[in-house]
């Protein structure tokens, strides 16, 4: 069987043809449904100014593009994060790294000092404060979980849910003391349902090289994360700095969190659903699973976020919404099969 | 074997070695060398310290004080990864988190000693063509385990899970296998099949192994070390150990023995006590 960046080449030509499919589709969805004909028009190379076609070129495109990438982002973000916890109900937004990259975004947008630098440097501010809020809760989680003597995976998790609630509180608070008539509540209300930002071309430039990059530095985390799967004991025999690996995955980890924040506020269960259908189908070694999480994470929201732009027109769904009524019964679905194993 | 090899310089030495865990002094200046080929069991008492020295050796145990050398080098002067590659470790209980095939562990055990990042960059040098596949394939047929690659670890015996990770830590081929309680858990005839496995793998490879049966130390070790209170008590021959009469003094019980086709065998007797 042959292999291409670890994933066997049939799997590999089915997904790229999903994704474009996937994507495809995701341009024939919105307030107003196209048919494919209409869209195998857009591809002809002939300048058109139909204000469709501005509308599809400037909005839909490059909405639906993030919304691929987003995913992506959750999807690999979510099989890092389940090899770091060695736990497969590990997600970012169960864990507290969504909540705390939420809570940073919220500082970015209501401080009143920062909201103002906000204005003036947009592309940088929100994934600062975010990746830092995504880093400082994971970690804080790690560390409180060492402080407290918690050896178990299942305790590590519990911790992040704990972390999770105490920053959605603080985030809450936050909200309601800062927002004035001067600063959309709306906004900072879109961060916490979940819902795809629509960037400028040149913008999604930008967003779509930091993930290659992330994903390309996540690759090198795969074999690290296989060892660590083995215990602490063998993986340190085996060379792995044990806490220095689990830091820096982490760090890693939190950047794709907060990039997929940033653009997509906090979208729960993709990070957790994604990772679990490749592992049934690809097998448990990371190298493979991140990228082809990364994919799936894509596909999924692709589909989804069309979904949410189309169900109830003129209006949105939030994004988060979708992902939560088809990721908690999955959820209670992992747990079934755990138990019964 | 034991006499030729303690000709040469040992391939680690352990001296003065201590290790404090939670205020007590779990080693208490262990004192040991282990000869190229050889297998050196270590035997003692429950709380001995026999693991705890076995960490220390295996870069698991990093808060040791005191001196281990390899090849005459200070292991602290190893990088990790090289240190890695050439001492492996068999934990006492090994169950890894995800459902790994046999063929995974022993692709995942191939890859042993990765660089201080713990990023797959840095992979060991690649011997030349077809050395790796020839020796990895001997191993497997040596261990049996050509059948069971497709097999998830969590389904296999007891017997076939020893195997599987024996092949895992000797893949790389490291000069030294720590093996803690390797058949702790097995049935006998698993146990006595598990140690010829392990003795027909050896070849070149030395190994420190952790046992608490003492006939079995006596019928495959070349040498034993007896481990008491975080301290080597002896080393030596089984012949050594026998006459010396420590193992009663350690184990606080009088042992008889019995001739067998392959030496002498011990039994617990009389309690010391009673």
């Amino acid at each position: 069987m042959t292999r291409i960046l670890g994933i066997p080449t049939s799997w590999l030509a089915a997904l790229v043809a999903a994704v474009l499919l996937s994507i495809g589709f995701a341009m024939m969805l919105g307030p107003e449904l196209l048919g494919p004909g209409r869209l195998l028009d857009l591809l002809r190379p002939v300048a058109s100014d139909h204000p469709l076609d501005r509308l599809l070129f400037e909005w839909r495109l490059p909405r639906v593009l993030t919304a691929f990438m987003v995913g992506g982002l959750l999807g690999a973000a979510g099989a890092i994060f389940q090899g770091i916890f060695r736990n497969p109900l590990a997600d970012p937004f169960l864990i507290g790294t969504a909540p705390g990259a939420a809570l940073g975004a919220t500082l970015a947008l209501l401080v009143p000092g920062l909201a103002l630098f906000q204005a003036v440097s947009p592309l940088l501010l929100l994934p600062i404060l975010s990746f830092l809020g995504a880093f400082g809760a994971t970690l804080g989680v790690l560390l409180l979980a060492r402080l407290a003597r918690v050896r178990d995976t299942a305790g590590l998790l519990l911790a992040g849910v704990a972390m999770a609630a105490f920053l959605g509180a603080l985030r809450s608070y936050l909200m309601l003391a800062l927002a004035d008539e001067t600063i959309s509540l709306q906004v900072v209300l879109s961060w916490t349902l979940g819902g795809i930002q629509t960037p400028f071309w040149r913008e999604l430039g930008y967003v779509a090289l930091a993930c290659l990059l992330l994903l390309a530095f996540a690759r090198r985390l795969a074999h690290g994360l296989d060892v660590l799967g083995l215990g602490d004991d063998v993986a340190r025999n085996m060379g792995l700095p044990v806490e220095r690996f689990v830091v820096m995955a982490t760090l890693l980890a939190s950047a794709l969190v907060a990039l997929a924040v940033t653009w997509g506020g906090t979208i729960g269960f993709v990070g957790l659903i994604v990772p679990h259908l490749v592992r049934w189908t690809l097998g448990p070694r990371h190298a493979p699973l991140i990228l082809t999480s990364a994919l799936v994470g894509g596909i999924l929201l692709t589909l989804l976020d069309g979904l949410a732009r189309s169900l109830l027109p003129p209006a949105e769904i939030p994004l988060g919404l979708l992902t939560a009524l088809i990721g908690a019964p999955f959820f209670m679905l992992i747990l079934a099969r755990r138990s019964r194993q | 074997m034991t006499q030729a090899a303690a000709k040469h310089s040992p391939l680690a030495r352990l001296a003065d070695l201590r290790l404090i865990k939670a205020r007590r002094p779990v080693l208490d200046g262990v004192a040991l060398e282990i000869f190229a080929g050889e297998l050196l069991a270590l035997v003692g008492p429950n709380g001995a310290g026999k693991s705890s020295a076995l960490k220390c050796l295996g870069g698991i145990e990093t808060a040791w004080s005191g001196r281990i050398e390899l090849k005459g080098r200070r292991l602290t002067d190893f990088p990790a990864g090289e240190r890695a590659r050439r001492i492996a470790y068999l934990p006492q209980f090994f169950a890894p988190h995800w459902e790994l095939s046999v063929a995974d562990l022993l692709d995942i055990g191939r890859q042993r000693g990765l660089n201080a990042l713990g990023w797959s960059a840095v992979r060991p040098p690649v011997p030349a063509s077809g050395d790796t596949t020839d020796q990895s394939s001997g191993l497997l047929q040596d261990l049996e385990l050509t059948g069971l690659l497709d097999r998830q670890f969590a389904s296999l015996s007891g017997g076939e899970r020893a195997r599987a990770l024996l092949a895992q830590a000797l893949i790389a081929r490291p000069s030294l296998l720590l093996a803690d309680e390797p058949i702790a858990s097995l049935d006998p005839a698993h146990q006595l099949r598990t140690m010829q496995y392990l003795r027909r793998c050896l070849t070149d490879v030395a190994s420190l192994v952790v046992l608490h049966d003492l006939n079995l130390a006596l019928r495959f070790a070349d040498r034993i070390a007896v481990m008491a209170e975080g301290r080597i008590v002896v080393c030596g021959t089984n012949e050594d150990i026998l006459a010396s009469g420590i193992l009663t003094e350690v184990f606080g019980v009088r042992f008889e023995t019995y001739p067998t086709p392959w030496g002498r065998a011990l039994l617990p007797g009389q309690d010391d006590l009673g």
